[in-house]
């Protein structure tokens, strides 16, 4: 019997195989650049005034509200700021769905012992979109629940009680219970790849079991991807406040690197997951997982 | 930032530290209105049953004819009253409850000597009436009269009331209180008693005097109020507790109970800092003691100790969540907070401290430099919130919002509101206004005029004339003129004149705009008749040069300059266009680009998914 993926070996693979490391960063960064100059570049009389230059330099909203009253003689544009404005959402939404048709060979490309083909990750991505696709929903639904009743329960007890407490505590529940709702939902993904079945069912049950008796590692993967992300941000918003707004291609060059890292951080998770769901599964073949 | 660790430093000093060195009192000022009152609270039926002696010392050459009193509280007894039409669905965002209404009636009044005496309303709501008197008060002379008067408070909309399913009550405006009768003609609408009915947007004008105040009160309840309280409560056969106050040199007496008040008390100097705040709000506590603490001392440097010396006490009352129209308000020695800070307000936000500095100040403009906040509002609340806009600029560098790492100053704020609608005059009565621009004529534009005269004298000037204007007319009535008066003795006439004539009197207003022409110079031109003299600066190849720009005309710039920059200072911040105080030969690019990549980022995390990516 072959012995089980380690997260240690996992998280090599995501260095080892890169192929969704680009795919994921270029797939995010590539729409970025041109939806920003769509709404960058008809500001662009407005963005080179000093009192908004300065304006962001400082953080100022003070400055941002008197640079504001001028920014309609800044505008020279309007409608590609329009196309700017009206293209976010889209490009938002079609990239969701762009991750999701991905998610199977990105799972895949870290389960199978080899690096796997151009066909064979292309084959995972088809396999599993429907079935992920149910699970985003699903997924979606949970959250949306999670939230609301948090938001109820943190409203709830600012009306009824007099301390401050017992919302915080609700308030962090529910932050806790919307990571629950997607590591279960990230697991299931990795347990339908690992075990070559995409009934979404088996991989839920699958799933549940994994969070029951290997919730230690699973909580430890959890926990330490979002603290390392957590630090990262931190690291991106204190260097962002320190390179002077005018140094645009310093800021560019680290906010890329940290971004790179972020999606690095991001597979490293979904390496590990697949390192999990492994441990309780039988070794794979490409024929398993679909691809 | 160091100005903010300083503070802190300094709060932490006060609060742990021991008591700074006592101030020598002022000569106190001769009483006029004197009232001594017992009073008992029902809490069940929200009223008050009391017993009442006032005095009117008669300080004029002019004899007095009759009196007149304010009866505040029935501005509330229905929903048709002046005060209600003018406040209409609500008033500073709080609405009144028709079901529970507030009002005043007098069942008695009689002469110290015990002649009866009639009485009748002046206007249609009976917030004001005028007392016959056989004989006229000769000048010089006093009148004591006795009532008996019963109030209802009304759940709390605007200043009084109770909340708190009955569990809180502020007891503000609830005892008959004379006008103040002036010596000479006024145009107010009672001869030359100054006192109008009870206007939405109108708060107060009395006179100074001494108050024995005595509040029964169930068992268990504790109260705050104006002055000190006096001697142990008396417990009562009928399980309540008389609570007696004494205060002097003073407008008014406010006072405020509940059963579920929590005290914290420092002493500063010599004064003791009482704050008393519902269950379950000590965090909001704690950081209104510290903001009073630290503005204290920071208004006792600028504008000469509290009370002059003569207040040793001054109390803070928190008022619970659902009291909101309660908070932010000023009495003597007593104000209130909580109005539009709520207890989940996060530290990054500091709408309390705001809240607390600006009715601090108030101890000052309006509690002891009386200005008449129903004919000139925005004497009390300009000098007030100009006041808060320089302490919160001490205390936290001037920041109201640090949320996300971008920052909001309290006058940033104000300023916010005056580019709303910069044409509102300052002078006007309250009244005059609507609910938008009495904002912005007693707060938001005298801030920004004031800041601007701030920064066209300089930080110790415009101290010193603050702090002349508040000796010279410390327990006294001064208007607009007399204010104009020590502005002209300090700053000059040449600052007087702009202010008064062109931001207090007139709706004039001032846009610098710089214009490139395309004859390849540049016009620097002032739209609007208001006019405050500010450079101009020109940057070429060569260097920058300044070039003043009096109030002649517009200027011409010729030749190859690179950017020109009105007020690059930003003095004048009347000017409700800063932006186009500035014209720029070629597009800067570097900002763009960094704007464009800052862009790039904020898209980048969303687009790949958020943070559980």
């Amino acid at each position: 019997m072959t012995r089980p993926l380690t997260i240690r070996e996992a998280a090599g693979r995501v260095l080892r195989r890169p192929i969704p490391w680009v795919l994921r960063y270029l797939g995010a960064v590539v729409p970025a650049l041109l939806v920003a100059a769509l709404l960058v570049v008809p500001l662009r009389g407005w963005l080179s005034h000093p009192l908004v230059a300065e304006a962001f330099e400082t953080r100022s909203l003070d400055l941002l509200v008197d640079a504001l009253m001028d920014l309609a003689e800044g505008l020279d544009g309007g409608p590609v700021l329009l196309a700017g404005l009206v293209l976010t959402p889209i490009v938002w939404g079609g990239l969701q769905l762009v991750w999701l048709f991905l998610e199977g060979g990105v799972l895949a490309t870290y389960a199978l012992p080899d690096h796997p083909t151009a066909r064979q990750f292309l084959q995972a991505c088809i396999t599993y979109t429907a079935s992920f696709l149910l699970i985003g929903v699903a997924t979606s639904l949970v959250t949306g629940g999670v939230v609301v009743a948090g938001v109820a329960g943190v409203a709830a007890a600012g009306a009824l009680l007099p301390w401050q407490w017992p919302g915080i505590v609700v308030g962090a529940l529910t932050a806790l219970g919307v990571i629950a709702v997607h590591t279960v939902a990230q697991q299931t993904r990795a347990a339908a790849v690992v075990a070559g079945d995409r009934n979404v069912r088996t991989a839920l049950r699958c799933a549940g079991r994994i969070f029951r008796r290997r919730f230690a590692p699973l909580a430890i993967l959890t926990a330490g991807t979002l603290a390392t992300r957590a630090l990262l941000a931190i690291l991106a918003s204190t260097l962002s406040g320190w390179i002077p707004l005018s140094w645009w291609l310093l800021t560019l060059l680290v906010q890329q690197s940290l971004q790179i890292a972020v999606t690095g951080v991001g597979l490293v998770r979904r390496a590990g997951q697949v390192a999990i769901a492994s441990s309780s599964e039988v070794p794979l073949s490409a024929t398993d997982i679909g691809a | 930032m160091k100005t903010h660790i300083l503070g802190a430093a300094l709060a932490l000093a006060m609060l742990f530290g021991p008591a700074t060195t006592p101030v020598a009192a002022a000569e106190p000022p001769p009483d006029i209105a004197s009232y001594r009152i017992e009073a008992a609270y029902d809490p069940v039926s929200h009223t008050i049953t009391a017993s009442e002696t006032a005095t009117y010392v008669n300080r004029t050459d002019v004899a007095i004819p009759d009196l007149v009193l304010h009866l505040y509280l029935n501005a509330f007894r229905s929903d048709d009253t002046l005060w209600m039409r003018e406040a209409g669905p609500g008033h500073r965002g709080f609405s009144a409850d028709d079901a529970h209404p507030g009002w005043s009636r007098i069942k008695s009044m009689r002469l110290s000597d015990g002649t009866p005496l009639d009485w009748e309303p002046i206007d249609a709501d009976a917030t004001l009436i005028r007392v016959e008197l056989d004989a006229p008060v000769p000048p010089g002379d006093e009148i004591s009269i006795e009532l008996a008067f019963e109030a209802q408070l009304p759940r709390i909309a605007a200043r009084t009331g109770w909340a708190a399913d009955g569990d809180f009550v502020m007891a503000g405006q609830w005892f008959p209180k004379f006008g103040v009768w002036e010596g000479s003609a006024s145009d107010a609408e009672v001869g030359m008693w100054n006192a109008y009915p009870f206007h939405a947007n109108s708060e107060f004008f009395a006179d100074f005097g001494a108050y024995d105040v005595t509040v029964t009160l169930p068992q268990g309840w504790r109260i705050a109020g104006t002055g000190a309280q006096v001697g142990v409560p008396l417990t009562n056969d009928d399980r309540t507790v008389t609570h007696a106050f004494h205060a002097d040199h003073v407008i008014d007496f406010a006072w405020s109970a509940s059963p579920l008040f929590r005290t914290l008390t420092r002493q500063a100097g010599d004064v003791t800092i009482t704050l008393v705040y519902p269950r379950g709000q000590r965090s909001m506590a704690r950081r209104a003691m510290v903001a009073t603490l630290e503005a204290l001392e920071l208004y006792g440097s600028w504008y000469g100790p509290y009370g002059q010396g003569l207040y040793d006490t001054l109390t803070v009352v928190v008022v619970p969540p659902d009291a909101g129209g309660a908070g932010g308000m000023e009495y003597p020695t007593l104000f209130t907070v909580g109005a539009y800070a709520g207890a989940g307000m996060p530290r990054c936000i500091r709408i309390l401290e705001v809240e607390v500095v600006h009715e601090l100040a108030h101890q000052w403009f309006q509690t002891m430099v009386a200005t008449n906040e129903a004919e000139e509002p925005w004497l009390d609340e300009g000098f007030a919130d100009y006041s808060t806009a320089r302490a919160m600029r001490e205390l936290t560098g001037g920041d109201v919002v640090t949320c996300g790492g971008w920052t909001l100053s309290y006058l940033g704020m104000q300023r916010m509101s005056y580019i709303a609608m910069p044409r509102s005059p300052m002078a006007g009565r309250a009244w005059d206004f609507g609910a938008m621009d009495y904002g912005i004529a007693t707060y938001a534009k005298p801030v920004v005029a004031l800041s601007t005269l701030e920064r066209l004298v300089g930080d110790d000037a415009m101290i010193a004339f603050l702090r002349a204007y508040v000796d010279a007319y410390a327990f006294k009535h001064p208007g607009a003129e007399d204010v104009r008066t020590v502005m002209v003795d300090t700053l000059g006439e040449d600052h007087a004149a702009w202010f008064f004539d062109g931001a207090v009197g007139t709706a004039d207003t001032l846009d610098a705009r710089a214009t490139p022409t395309n004859t390849g110079t540049s016009a620097a031109t002032r739209e609007g008749n208001l006019c405050v003299p500010v450079p101009v600066q020109v940057t070429t190849a060569e260097g920058t040069t300044s070039i003043a720009w009096p109030c002649d005309g517009p200027l011409e710039i010729d030749g190859d300059w690179l950017t020109v920059e009105i007020d690059p200072d930003r003095t004048n911040l009347l000017d409700p266009n800063l932006a186009n105080n500035v014209a720029q030969a070629r597009t800067a690019w570097a900002p763009v680009l960094g704007a464009w990549v800052r862009t790039i980022r904020a898209l980048q995390s969303p687009f790949a998914g958020g943070w559980l990516r």
